[in-house]
């Protein structure tokens, strides 16, 4: 994707701005500290670490200075810059910090810059031992042609000052550690969300092996149906058998069976008993199975339902 | 939009993180609501399972003809046909009957109808059965 940003080069002389959208500014040395050095170190994760140290006593104490290191042939050079410094002299040149994109500075693109390029009616640009500085204009050869400033002067890599607006109420690491904790949370209920999900397949797993034995009872209409034809068979012929089982406790000394007739939804039996004593505990046995008792002669007629 | 852009990404990040909670719950009653389902497909299967295995089992038959073999030949009148057997015993002793009775209780067949009348001493006992 292209930088469509516009590209602005940024100096202490130049007039007021008013530009839309987002601007990418390109520094003079009069918003950066260069130093070159040549240090033996290989990385320049090593060189940014002694950074601080070899600007002791060439910035301002009472702002906080970041650094850039950019690999030379014969060394490092060492760009110092005051974020909080350049930031507000953007403002002050009619730049909103929303506004701000990539920060560059001319030194980078020292290779590019052939001849002066003017920055005033005053100053300008120039390349001195592969250093970019700013001149007064009456230094220059008079008829020397300048160059103009354009994006091809725009180096690959940029830095960001940071562009939290006074508005904001997060800075970047806070931004960064939530959004990451926010992130680790998601992906977290998301997996246990996954693992909930497939609990029940195991149970499935189990219901769906019984259906290929009994495929008849995949349907849960046939299952019930099904169901209720062998549990009201279950019911009934339980309570037959039951119901048998109770008559035979009351077959005793003094009780005969002399008739039995049981049938789908009923039954009635007939037994012979000698005293009252017999007539009384059959009773008894039949009232406690809620059976309907009547006497006929000698005979005790008992019947039930059996539904 | 821009000098909100922290915030957007604190937002969004975590509209990302509340709708995965949601999802997360949503998974967890979908699969009690899903396993309470299944659980009771299961318990219900099983209890068909078990009522047919019961109620439908291939000896029945087996054990309905031995009811034949528990008297002598000559007091039975037997009848089978596909799977109802109508069947009338005659003059049989108490000891029969009891026998009889025993094991008609204990095989699990419908008992479609069953008289037992006295006569004198002995006994007729009339019964149908299917399975």
């Amino acid at each position: 994707m292209g930088n469509n940003n516009k590209f602005i080069l940024v100096h202490t002389t130049m007039e007021k701005v008013s530009i839309e959208g987002m601007v990418d500014v390109m520094l003079t040395p009069q918003l950066y500290t260069l130093k070159k050095e040549a240090l033996p170190v290989k990385y320049a994760y090593q060189a940014k670490r002694i950074a601080p140290s070899l600007f002791d006593g060439l910035v301002d104490e009472n702002l906080t200075y970041h650094y850039l290191v950019l690999k030379e042939k014969d060394g490092w050079l060492f760009i110092a810059y005051a974020p909080s410094e350049i930031k507000d002299f953007l403002i002050k040149k009619g730049l909103k910090v929303e506004q701000i994109g990539k920060v560059y500075f001319v030194q980078q693109s020292v290779e590019l810059i052939t001849s002066p390029l003017a920055l005033s009616e005053k100053d300008a640009l120039v390349v001195l031992d592969n250093l970019v500085v700013v001149v007064p204009n009456l230094a220059l050869e008079k008829n020397r042609e300048k160059m103009k400033f354009d994006t091809f002067l725009r180096p690959s890599r940029g830095i960001s000052l940071g562009n939290e607006s006074s508005n904001t109420f997060l800075s970047s690491t806070q931004t960064i550690l939530l959004s990451v904790l926010f992130i680790i949370f998601t992906t977290m209920f998301i997996i246990e969300g996954i693992r909930y999900g497939g609990d029940s397949k195991e149970q499935e797993a189990k219901l769906n092996k019984i259906f290929e034995k009994h495929t008849s009872l995949k349907s849960s209409y046939t299952r019930k149906s099904i169901a209720s034809k062998y549990q009201r068979l279950d019911k009934s012929e339980r309570k037959k058998r039951e119901m048998i089982k109770a008559l035979s406790k009351m077959i005793f000394k003094g009780s005969s069976l002399n008739t039995l007739e049981i049938n789908r939804n009923k039954f009635k039996a007939t037994l012979l008993v000698v005293n009252r004593n017999v007539e009384k505990r059959v009773r008894e046995l039949s009232k406690k199975q809620k059976f309907k008792v009547t006497k006929v002669g000698s005979m005790l007629n008992i019947e039930g339902a059996l539904e | 939009m821009n000098q909100y852009k922290n915030e957007i990404i604190i937002f969004v990040s975590f509209i990302l993180m509340i709708s995965a909670w949601f999802f997360k719950q949503a998974q967890i009653k979908q699969q009690t609501v899903d396993s309470v389902k299944i659980e009771a497909s299961l318990s219900e299967v099983k209890s068909v399972i078990g009522l047919m295995n019961l109620w439908k089992d291939k000896k029945i038959v087996k054990k309905v003809l031995k009811l034949k073999s528990l008297v002598s030949p000559s007091k039975v009148k037997w009848h089978k046909k596909s799977n109802t057997v109508t069947t009338s015993f005659k003059k049989l002793s108490s000891i029969e009957v009891n026998r009889l009775m025993n094991k008609i209780l204990n095989i699990p067949i419908e008992i479609v109808h069953l008289k037992i009348a006295k006569m004198n001493s002995l006994y007729n006992l009339e019964f149908k059965c299917k399975w």
